[in-house]
């Protein structure tokens, strides 16, 4: 049986749909329709195909990480999404919804931003197809990422600053969205991973999946073998592994491994492993694995990659999960640092923070199944932690400012 | 006889211009939302809203928004919330209506929400983010207890839409007067004359005409052109703004007066 979902409503078997205000209603109906026709568009596919080579760098490499395959007993690939242009997989789909709201006429794409990273590449696509951005992120954000916020102003991007609650993503989400419900005509709101109402999940996961597209036929041209024994990603909202894991759903005979952030420690508020902990819920517009408490109310999250804390999850996840194509595991914050500075020292390749989630499980992964082939999801580089990194973990590893 | 109907019944048949308050539930504390709530009743109101607050509330603005996280970070529980509706129900003749956001329904599970509602003594449910065509049984599950859900048209419906909400929707159709969240001041102008004549020319039922209403100089305009007008943030701002030592149901029935 071929995989087919979502279904004509946005669900894949119980999760996801649109749980919106009528309002919305009527504009994602439109941006579906428009979106399907884009999709089958050849004019369409050709632009986001010219850009993901020329301007992206595509296809990113597929890259045989011989030493820490040695050290540890499996055949590692790393897919190299780091060496996108702007350092990370967002630019994929970024480009995609650019491109669409172009297409609907829009003149303004918006999104919310937690450490900036999505920020950053919509304001690139936004500068590189001549539309406005608005980025809202919370002020306490806006102190910790200086560096991406002063990128997406020398973009020519606005970032809004939030000031209510905790001032962190949540509220950056909520003022987005209101901006976005005041005028859902002249804007779109450009969702930053494979969450939120249809068809949302389906069109970022679209996007992303010339990740997986190309890691098919790199791995036959560089090994002969029809097809990789293990795919693994992390997963925050979970863009990434979408991108790596849907042109193999049908393969049967390819493992593939969700890695949540366990943060330090199993108490609500110190982890982010929704898939793990949580149970379905309604957040933001769709049905997913929520983290939240007797009530309804979702519960705060934690993980020391800001990438993956959120307390909801993509609804294709949230399927994969129950159907058990996927399996789901998580790493905690000090494995994903041990990896993060494992693959920089023996590999030379800096890692993001959310990305040393998945090294490290391949790590795990690699003793349990000795000489089998494992691709890895790369997601992003990880430039952007070295200060925090240092500031926090520095010492254990010997390094002093 | 369900309240809403009644209290709307009553109302059309004097020609009256109605009025629909607005409570968070637990803001800023549990005692406190009762008595205001209280006031807003005895000050005339034929339908009430009551909030159970959810930390997302996306269809609403900053002040209700800010409301809700007050009462959630007191401690807010869908248990206190029926309790409200309880107490309400059985002390004020005015219909109560609980107003929530999907989550909190499908977390204590659709069918055991809608009947200890019912149980409480509500008389309608409002619930932005459960759609129409997909609202997971919430309609049904109503219906089956003699009670409904109220829906809501906002600008960029077309005639057949509203047409469809409004036979489907319990009583009225919950109208909203201009895109956007809750809370802003709304102009009267030609666009939204436009928009209310649109929803008055397509609706099976009367029209309950939202967001923005703060003034007496507004209500005097709507009257005669809408049956039902509602008032949200209105009163929230009220709520917030009580000082300490302030009789609040007396405070809240002045609100509710001022109104008309």
């Amino acid at each position: 049986m071929k995989y087919n979902l979502p279904d004509e409503n946005g669900f894949f078997g119980e999760y996801g749909g649109s749980f919106i205000p009528e309002e919305l209603q009527k504009i994602m109906n439109e941006i579906n329709v428009e979106y399907n026709k884009a999709r089958k568009d050849p004019e369409f596919q050709k632009e986001l195909a010219y850009l993901y080579q020329h301007y992206v760098g595509r296809p990113s490499p597929l890259f045989h990480a011989q030493n820490l395959s040695k050290k540890y007993g499996a055949e590692i690939y790393l897919k190299r999404e780091d060496l996108n242009h702007t350092g990370a997989h967002k630019i994929n789909h970024c480009l995609g919804e650019v491109l669409l709201a172009k297409r609907l006429g829009k003149k303004k794409v918006i999104a919310e931003t937690g450490a900036g990273q999505h920020g950053v590449a919509l304001a690139t696509a936004a500068a590189l197809l001549g539309l406005e951005c608005d980025i809202y992120m919370g002020e306490v954000d806006i102190a910790k990422e200086q560096p991406n916020v002063i990128r997406m102003k020398i973009l020519g991007t606005t970032v809004v600053p939030v000031k209510s609650g905790q001032r962190t993503l949540k509220e950056a989400v909520d003022e987005c969205f209101d901006a976005y419900v005041k005028d859902p005509v002249t804007q779109l709101y450009a969702i930053g991973s494979v969450v939120g109402p249809h068809p949302f999940p389906q069109m970022v996961r679209d996007f992303q999946s010339v990740v997986g597209t190309e890691v098919k036929s790199q791995f036959k041209t560089q090994t002969g073998q029809a097809l990789p024994q293990n795919l693994v990603a992390c997963v925050g909202g979970g863009s990434n592994a979408m991108g790596l894991f849907y042109p193999f759903i049908d393969d049967t005979s390819v493992n593939m491994y969700g890695v949540e952030p366990a943060g330090r420690g199993t108490a609500v508020g110190d982890h982010a492993s929704t898939i793990t902990y949580g149970k379905p819920g309604i957040i933001h517009g769709f049905k997913c694995y929520l983290l939240q408490d007797e009530n309804g109310a979702p519960s705060s999250v934690y993980s020391v990659a800001s990438g993956l804390d959120y307390p909801g999850v993509g609804p294709e996840h949230s399927n994969l999960k129950d159907i058990g194509r996927v399996n789901y595991f998580n790493i905690t914050d000090k494995e994903a640092i041990d990896a993060f500075f494992e693959l920089s020292r023996i590999e030379g390749i800096i890692p993001a923070i959310e990305s040393s989630h998945a090294v490290a499980y391949a790590i795990k992964l690699a003793k349990q199944k000795p000489g089998e082939s494992i691709v890895v999801n790369l997601s992003g580089r990880g430039d952007k932690d070295i200060d925090f990194v240092i500031d926090n973990y520095g010492k254990q590893y010997g390094i002093h400012r | 006889m369900n309240t809403l109907l009644k209290n709307l019944e009553a109302g059309i048949n004097n020609n009256d211009c109605m009025l629909m308050g607005h409570v968070i539930a637990g803001f800023p504390d549990v005692k406190t939302s009762i008595e205001a709530a209280k006031g807003i009743c005895s000050g005339g109101a034929s339908f009430l809203e009551v909030q159970f607050p959810f930390s997302d509330p996306n269809a609403d603005g900053p002040v209700i928004e800010n409301a809700c996280y007050t009462s959630i970070e007191n401690g807010f529980t869908v248990e206190d919330g029926f309790k409200i509706v309880r107490e309400l129900s059985s002390s004020t003749k005015t219909a109560i209506i609980i107003m929530t956001y999907a989550n909190i329904v499908f977390k204590y599970g659709v069918q055991s929400f809608v009947k200890k509602a019912k149980e409480c003594g509500a008389s309608a449910l409002i619930v932005p983010d459960l759609p129409l065509d997909h609202d997971e049984g919430l309609m049904h599950y109503a219906t089956e207890n003699d009670m409904g859900v109220i829906l809501i048209a906002t600008p960029g419906c077309d005639g057949k839409r509203i047409k469809d909400l409004s036979e489907k929707s319990f009583g009225m159709l919950y109208t909203v007067a201009r895109r956007g969240t809750t809370g802003n001041k709304t102009e009267l102008n030609a666009e939204t004359d436009e928009w209310i004549q649109l929803v008055k020319n397509n609706s099976t039922k009367p029209i309950a005409l939202g967001f923005g209403i703060q003034s007496k100089e507004q209500t005097d305009k709507l009257k005669g052109v809408v049956p039902i007008v509602i008032a949200g943030s209105y009163f929230v701002t009220v709520i917030s703004k009580l000082k300490q030592n302030e009789n609040v149901q007396s405070e809240l029935e002045k609100a509710s007066k001022a109104l008309f």
